[in-house]
């Protein structure tokens, strides 16, 4: 979303210290169809994404899909070492023992399932060893709750504002983006 | 909220209809199939029925010791299913009779095996430890029910801080007593086979189709008009329990076949090599049934919050543990003649009318809701995702 | 969100989210206290004896060990299953607890979870130098190669390298990305330039953007979702080694199940050894609290039991299946040469932790931190009767043999125990020990206190 921000743009914030304030801000904010930029808070807040609008994350999606192909991968390469490229009897047990193949078969499963959610997790959000996200306050990794509203003209910056300020914002502010 | 359930008079009929199948089927089979057959049948919806009254205490007294809180919502369904213990232990005592049809081991015999287990296989000791799984399972369920239902008048704290107490010790007695009512009842068919894994199993089995008990019930109320406090999150619970204990119950499966497969000891494989030859069809089935069937229903994230959803996963996971059942005691009673037939179909139809007349009439005694429970309030706004 | 009034709280002090991260980042921060050189440097001599004890081992081979031809397992592979089943405890914290919704465990997930990957890491070397050849190891993994030979994928030993390399890998991620918000944390208060740079690397540039969190949290459920079967399976697949044979003692149905609950008691008595200790040292009392440390116990109490309805079902099954080899083996373990191995896992693992069935002893640290103790050597000693009794009175009579561990060994498991505690030494230093983000979404801060404080520190 950042990226399609328009030089032009600016950004109003402001910030809460507590997590109700927030929600009953957000939902002003909702009911007077403020564009929302990001909000950043210290924690989770459970059922924020959906006040203030977000679509459902697909990581589930991916993770299902990884893990599909990863228990098709494993099973059906062993099945293929096994009866195919170099059928060995071991321990009286047939070239196709799918019993024995469940194992390796469950483990590749979890570790593609897994490896996928987390990396599609961190290039969706754009995080990883050296990013460079732009840090809005320090203090919100510590107990500042911060609404980021975008707007490109003076009329919707004000408004923002002083949406922002009657929910009892600290510190409101025009930042250039 | 303060509702009590009415049982009415179109329910009555209904399951005096279900009775009555199951005792003409009953009547029917007396006269036409042998009786190790009908045994076998009674032997095995006894301990299937007899299963959703303990799993009832046990769900109860899992969440009262682990201070769940929200099952409070739903309380009284366990509770109710619960008070089916005895009437199933009148239906246990009458398996008595049929004993020498079932049991092998209690036949004359000079089979060297059985003489050295015969300290624990004998018909004395085997009628000892049952008045004692029953004794504890009633004394236990007695105590937790009389406990939740005195605090619907009395708001005082001090019936829950005692459940606690109870439940913790009825844990402690059925997970002692659950194993071993396993081994004397299901296990010593095949009595020369054993398996240490096999009273887990069976609990893990009897546990998925309990909590599928419990979802039916659930629904069923709702359409009826009752229990509207209960939500879509705590079905999800349901839901995630149903899911979560399929594929435990899975592993377990595993772990059994599997390690008796890999061993390849003859003395352990007889068990599967019989089923698999002779029961083909439900030996995959059940597998089928009982893992996939739910995994697939369930696995995504908004299917235990459809109702619709929730009713087929629950009636498959009914079925398919009666199967498993089924499978664990049919082969080593009948060999190679079991069937499934009017006996088959209609005793548990019986059952059914049987296990939900007690229920309905325990459920109809009571509040629907513990409303003086401290965790009661917490229930209702309960969240999942 | 409603919580009943019987409910304990969970964060005692009256905490608002400033005080959560000042009081869980400020260890980070400080200087080291006496306790931690001291702790460190013990560790670290241990380490080196291990590392003296490994380099024995690979120079001049597994003859410095005291195994035989009758018993080929001995000391490494007990110790091998000991940490694989400490390591069990943190994924279990995170993710069973996390799906049970036991709100409880965000105090202690996170150096539960860090417990986990340095056991499983320390297990890893024991397989690894039981090789033999270790320059060799990659044999393990399939790969195409110039022998045109597989592995072995019927063999319960490379389903274990899978199953502890997954564990490894998922662990470690889980483990990692929830630490992510909490880097953030230690990053925005980072006052000197070394600390700003590392942590700012270290936290992959985490903002706290509720896409961020709303992707977070359904990240952490998945990964929960997934690590819960892993956790049964990696330990079932560890059980699995000695089950699927024919040795008395060792194939027996129950061993999944059972090594599961076993693996997890003895992770949450390890987590107890390690979180007494550490709420002591770094204050933070008030985090974890007797209400948590009652908690664990309470799973110690179930996982004990459940092992010992186990010992004693596979007691009843060896009587009950009239199997003259698995009444001699089971005899054996209670009344042979290695009677007091058994004697001793029954009495820590059986009968201490059913003290905690009293209140009173339950919420307290110091007795909890004895039985503790005394729950890790049980569990070292259970796998010690599972391996070595069982393989040292084999079928035939004329092998059987005694084993005793030579100093190499007890060096190496020295040395583990210095690289576990080396690294958790490391992390509590330079990594908070409490999940700080998690502990602020459990709390409740009255509004009107929070600004009353805020004021207050403001000036």
């Amino acid at each position: 979303m950042k990226n399609n921000i328009k030089e032009d743009k600016k950004l109003v914030s402001g910030y809460y210290e507590h997590p109700d304030d927030l929600i009953d801000a957000v939902r002003v904010i909702r009911e007077k169809e403020l564009p929302i930029e990001d909000i950043f808070t210290p924690f989770p807040i459970h059922g924020l994404d959906e006040i203030a609008g977000l679509r459902k994350s697909r990581i589930p999606t991916l993770g299902f899909i990884f893990g599909l192909i990863g228990s098709i991968s494993a099973f059906g390469f062993m099945t293929w070492v096994f009866t195919v490229d170099y059928p060995l009897i071991i321990g009286g047990k047939p070239y196709f023992s799918v019993p024995a193949f469940i194992p390796i078969t469950f483990e590749v499963t979890i570790l593609f399932a897994a490896l996928a959610m987390v990396f599609g997790f961190l290039i969706r959000s754009k995080l990883g060893m050296g990013a460079k996200n732009r840090i809005y306050d320090k203090k919100i990794t510590d107990d500042h709750f911060l609404v980021l509203l975008k707007g490109d003209s003076s009329t919707l910056l004000e408004s923002a504002k002083q949406v922002l300020s009657a929910t009892g914002a600290m510190d409101v502010k025009i930042i250039e983006d | 909220m303060d509702q009590t359930f009415e049982f009415k008079q179109k329910y009555k009929v209904v399951l005096a209809v279900l009775l009555g199948i199951g005792i003409l089927s009953l009547v029917y089979s007396i006269f036409s199939v042998e009786s190790g057959r009908i045994w076998a049948n009674v032997l095995l919806n006894n301990i299937y029925f007899l299963a959703f009254a303990l799993i009832g205490f046990v769900f109860i007294s899992v969440h009262i010791v682990g201070q769940a809180g929200w099952h409070t919502s739903i309380q009284r369904i366990p509770e109710a299913m619960g008070s089916f213990l005895p009437v199933a232990a009148v239906l246990m005592a009458i398996l008595l009779f049929g004993m020498h049809d079932i049991y092998h081991w209690t036949h004359e015999h000079h089979d060297p095996i059985l003489e050295g287990k015969a300290a624990y296989l004998n018909a004395p000791f085997f009628i000892i430890r049952m008045v004692i799984y029953f004794g504890g399972w009633i004394f236990f369920g007695w105590k937790l029910r009389s406990l939740s239902v005195k605090s619907d008048l009395d708001p005082d704290l001090k019936y829950f801080k005692k459940s606690i107490y109870y439940a913790g010790a009825f844990l402690v007695f059925f997970a002692i007593t659950s194993s071993t009512a396993s081994w004397d009842w299901i296990m010593s068919i095949d009595a020369h086979w054993y398996s240490t894994i096999f009273g887990w199993y069976i609990f893990i089995s009897i546990f998925v189709s309990g909590i599928a008990v419990i979802i039916l019930l659930v629904i069923f109320l709702q359409s009826q008009g009752y229990m509207s406090h209960v939500n879509k999150e705590h079905l999800h619970d349901l839901g995630k329990y149903l899911f979560g204990f399929s594929v435990f119950w899975m592993y377990l499966w595993f772990s059994q076949y599997m390690l008796i497969w890999y061993a390849n000891i003859p003395e352990e494989t007889v068990y599967f090599i019989q089923r698999i030859e002779e029961y083909n069809f439900l030996f995959y089935g059940n597998f089928l049934i009982n893992f996939f069937a739910p995994f697939l229903i369930l696995i995504h994230r908004k299917a235990p919050r459809l109702k619709r959803v929730m009713v087929i996963g629950a009636i498959i996971v009914f079925i398919g543990h009666w199967i498993d059942l089924y499978l664990a005691i049919m082969p080593g009673v009948l060999g190679d003649k079991a069937s499934i037939g009017i006996t088959e179909i209609g005793l548990t139809i019986g059952y059914v009318g049987l296990f939900l007349w007690v229920v309905f009439r325990s459920l109809a005694k009571a509040k629907l809701v513990p409303v003086n429970h401290p965790f009661f309030k917490e229930s209702l706004e309960y969240h999942n995702l | 969100m409603y919580v009943s009034p019987v409910r304990e709280t969970l964060i005692t002090g009256n905490k608002t989210y400033k005080d959560v991260t000042n009081d869980i980042s400020n260890p980070v921060e400080g200087k080291p206290g006496k306790f931690w050189y001291l702790g460190i440097t013990i560790s670290v001599i241990a380490l080196f004896f291990g590392l003296f004890a490994t380099i024995i081992t690979i120079w001049y081979g597994i003859g410095t060990w005291g195994l035989n031809k009758t018993i080929g397992w001995g000391f490494s592979i007990t110790t091998f299953v000991w940490w694989i089943g400490i390591g069990h405890a943190g994924t279990f914290i995170s993710a069973i607890l996390l799906l049970f919704r036991q709100r409880w465990r965000t105090s202690i997930n996170r150096a539960a979870e860090a417990m986990t990957i340095f056991a499983v890491l320390c297990a890893s070397v024991f397989p690894l130098i039981h090789m033999g050849r270790i320059l060799l190891f990659f044999f393990m993994f399939p790969y195409p190669n110039t022998r045109h030979l597989w592995v072995n994928f019927n063999s319960p030993l490379l389903w274990d390298v899978f199953a502890i390399t997954t564990y490894f890998i998922v662990s470690l991620l889980f483990w990692y990305m929830g630490l992510l918000p909490d880097l953030g944390s230690l990053r925005d208060r980072a006052k000197t330039r070394m600390r700003k740079i590392s942590y700012r690397l270290l936290s992959f540039g985490w903002t706290g953007s509720m896409k961020h969190w709303q992707r977070h949290e359904i990240l952490s459920l998945m990964l929960a979702g997934l690590a819960a079967p892993l956790v049964l399976s990696v330990h079932s697949i560890v059980s699995f080694d000695f089950a699927t044979s024919v040795i008395p003692g060792w194939h027996t149905t129950i061993f999944p199940p059972y090594f599961v609950a076993g693996a997890i008691f003895s992770g949450f008595a390890m987590v107890q050894t390690l979180m007494i200790i550490t709420r002591k040292a770094l204050h933070l009392e008030n985090y974890i609290t007797l209400g948590h440390i009652s908690s664990m116990n309470k799973i110690i109490i179930l996982t004990g039991s459940i092992v010992g309805v186990a010992y004693l079902t596979e007691l009843f099954m060896a009587w009950y299946s009239g199997v003259e080899y698995e009444h001699y083996a089971f005899i054996n373990r209670a009344t042979g040469p290695y009677w007091f191995a058994y004697w001793i896992m029954m009495t820590c693992n059986v009968v201490s932790p059913q003290l905690f069935w009293f209140k009173k002893i339950r919420r307290n640290p110091m007795i909890t931190f004895v039985i503790s103790i005394f729950i890790n050597i049980g569990m070292w000693f259970e796998r010690f009767v599972i391996i070595v009794t069982s393989l040292h009175r084999d079928y035939l009579p004329s092998s059987w043999s005694i084993y005793k561990p030579t100093i190499i060994e007890i060096g190496l498991f020295i040395g583990t125990l210095g690289l576990f505690f080396t690294g958790y030494f490391l992390f509590i230093k330079f990594f908070p020990v409490i999940a700080i983000a998690e502990v602020k979404s459990i709390i409740i801060v009255d509004r009107s206190k929070k600004q009353v404080k805020n004021a207050d520190s403001e000036k």
